[in-house]
């Protein structure tokens, strides 16, 4: 018992000292865990069921009567969801054309684009309001609060919105859409649009893309333009499967099955090395204890303690670290499921290691007597 | 006797550090082992104090070979009847004096009384200094905070080795009127130092070197 108090008595008699080693730690420990885990975590949600929206404007619970198309193509009925082509303007002037995404309900705009957790930047989500990307909101000049008006293509009538909110742009550039299996749209071009290059000022529903064509030889190069774009679409199975294989070759390298490995034994040795030295500082202390009457066993539960605590430690903040690096690295959240699955993990090789390395220190520290514990021989 | 050695002969590879040699103190007394460095001296209080065994002879505790006991038993002995003084002092750097003092009950599985850290603190002229930690402290303090160390369980022998060696003469002379007056209340003191003027507080001077006692310090095996 008293040994407890004895490690946290050191811990608070130089807090930054322990943040900071802690702090180092866990760094070393989330940077294996994403390597380590990389091929899992890589293949699981990269290529899962989640998928990731990108839009310039996205409205919700307002879906016009008329004037768009429900949504078809992978399950239909799967989700309220509507893309809109029109022009958006704000004040007068008119901002361009852009796509639209409408969604029925909260539920849906949140489940489709995981917004709540990963894009909001300003705002939120209201019932019959727009959320704008930052990149249009600085186009625009426009923020929450500001009025957008949308003239949708095909309808006479111009649409008001109040912005609600400001989402960030993600990566993959504006006018980017990219869909899993619960996405609602069209399995043809699950692409990004900036792979119809033809289609970036059409009208498009779902796949369906609308070219006004002033004449005949204009809608004919329209068309021939289509169908050359179209051919190097990638679709949204060959993109998942291209995604898989690019997976596997990855996870299958060498330098990826190796790095784990050096990078969990560098993180041993370095942890070795913390644990030496400190038991060292410790040696005339645990000299102290023996020399009062604590038998062999309070420098040991010191050593394991503070070994523990260490490991409970860089296992949590290393796991979130890890989490981290993938959300940032890769703009992939990392949900609830995975994150315990990496927290088991970590747990399990941060206790490995630091355990070998505990008994390493024990085995040292119970080959020493009091006498040279004192002397610090 | 209380604290016997008979005939310890104690070597580190092939150096000889004690030579057969006899020693024996009884409740309350004051012995001062006096020698020059390396002559021995700690060599035999970690004898005494049962923190290390002889290669040759035995230590008595209370009439008990404690060589014949377990190392848990020896520990017992050393947690209820021994205290330490060391001449750095060795108090942990990040607990207070209170709790300091406090470790040595805890690590001798001692259930401190109300007050009895605070008491023994008292006692050595650190009230009000509770609080500090050694590196708020004088030399003096630390040695009078090691010195409440080692009485607050209430300890037949006191092994104090170089008490006053990191002390200024004034400052040693307050440290050992403080052994003395723990001394006068019971407390058996064996004290191991090179100073003369230290050795001449105690009651009994025994001369060490070379790792046995000289003539007139030596006591017959019978004793």
């Amino acid at each position: 018992m008293y040994t407890g108090k004895l490690v946290l008595r050191e811990y608070l008699s130089d807090p930054v000292g322990f943040a900071r080693s802690i702090l180092v730690f866990a760094v070393l420990v989330g940077l294996c865990l994403f390597v380590f885990s990389l091929p899992a975590m890589f293949a699981e949600i990269r290529v899962g069921p989640h998928q990731t929206a990108e839009y310039d404007l996205l409205v919700t619970g307002a879906v016009p009567a008329e004037g768009v198309e429900r949504a078809s193509g992978t399950g239909a009925d799967v989700l309220p969801v509507y893309r809109w082509g029109g022009n958006l303007s704000t004040n007068g002037d008119d901002a361009g054309r852009f796509d639209t995404w409408i969604v029925g309900d909260m539920t849906a705009a949140a489940e489709m684009t995981e917004l709540n957790s990963r894009y909001l930047v300003e705002g939120s989500y209201e019932e019959g309001h727009a959320v704008v990307s930052k990149d249009l909101a600085d186009r625009l000049g426009v923020g929450v609060g500001d009025t957008v008006t949308y003239r949708p293509a095909g309808l006479d009538e111009a649409v008001e919105y109040e912005v609600s909110g400001v989402v960030r742009p993600a990566s993959y550039g504006r006018r980017t859409i990219v869909l899993g299996d619960t996405g609602g749209l069209t399995a043809r071009i699950a692409s990004t649009t900036r792979e119809v290059p033809s289609l970036n000022n059409a009208s498009t529903v779902y796949g369906a893309a609308y070219v006004d064509c002033a004449d005949a030889s204009q809608c004919r190069d329209a068309r021939e333009a289509l169908a050359s774009d179209l051919a190097s679409v990638t679709t949204k199975e060959e993109q998942i499967e291209k995604q898989r294989t690019s997976v596997e070759r990855f996870t299958g390298s060498p330098v990826v099955r190796a790095a784990p490995i050096v990078g969990f034994a560098l993180y041993g040795l370095i942890y070795l090395r913390r644990a030496l030295l400190r038991a060292d500082r410790h040696e005339t202390t645990y000299g102290v204890l023996r020399s009062l009457g604590a038998s062999r066993r309070a420098p040991i539960a010191h050593i394991l303690l503070d070994n523990a605590v260490v490991l409970t430690l860089t296992t949590v903040l290393g796991t979130l670290l890890a989490a981290q690096i993938y959300q940032r690295a890769m703009g992939i959240f990392v949900p609830m499921g995975p994150l315990l699955e990496l927290s088991g993990t970590a747990f399990g090789l941060n206790a490995v290691i630091i355990g070998v390395v505990s008994a390493v220190v024990v085995y040292r520290h119970a080959n020493r007597d009091v006498v040279e514990m004192l002397e610090g021989r | 006797m209380m604290l016997r050695a008979e005939d310890c002969t104690r070597r580190y590879d092939d150096q000889v550090a004690l030579d057969g040699i006899h020693f024996a103190a009884d409740r309350g007394e004051f012995v001062a082992i006096y020698g020059p460095s390396g002559s021995g001296k700690t060599t035999l209080l970690n004898l005494l104090g049962l923190l290390d065994t002889p290669d040759a002879g035995r230590i008595q505790f209370d009439g008990v070979d404690v060589g014949s006991l377990e190392p848990a038993d020896r520990d017992a002995i050393r947690a209820r009847h021994v205290g330490f003084v060391f001449q750095s002092f060795r108090l942990v750097p990040y607990l207070s004096a209170t709790e300091n003092v406090r470790l040595a009950l805890s690590a001798a599985g001692i259930e401190p009384s109300e007050g009895r850290v605070d008491d023994t603190l008292r006692a050595v002229g650190l009230a009000g200094k509770e609080g500090r930690k050694p590196a708020e402290l004088s030399h003096g303090e630390k040695q009078r905070v090691g010195i409440a160390r080692a009485l607050v369980k209430g300890p037949d022998v006191v092994l104090a080795d170089e008490p006053t060696g990191n002390l200024d003469v004034e400052t040693g002379e307050r440290v050992l009127d403080l052994m003395a007056r723990f001394n006068d209340d019971g407390v058996t003191f064996v004290i191991a130092t090179h100073d003369e003027a230290v050795a001449a507080f105690a009651d009994e001077v025994l001369t060490i070197r070379d790792g046995a006692f000289s003539a007139d310090g030596m006591l017959p095996p019978d004793a």
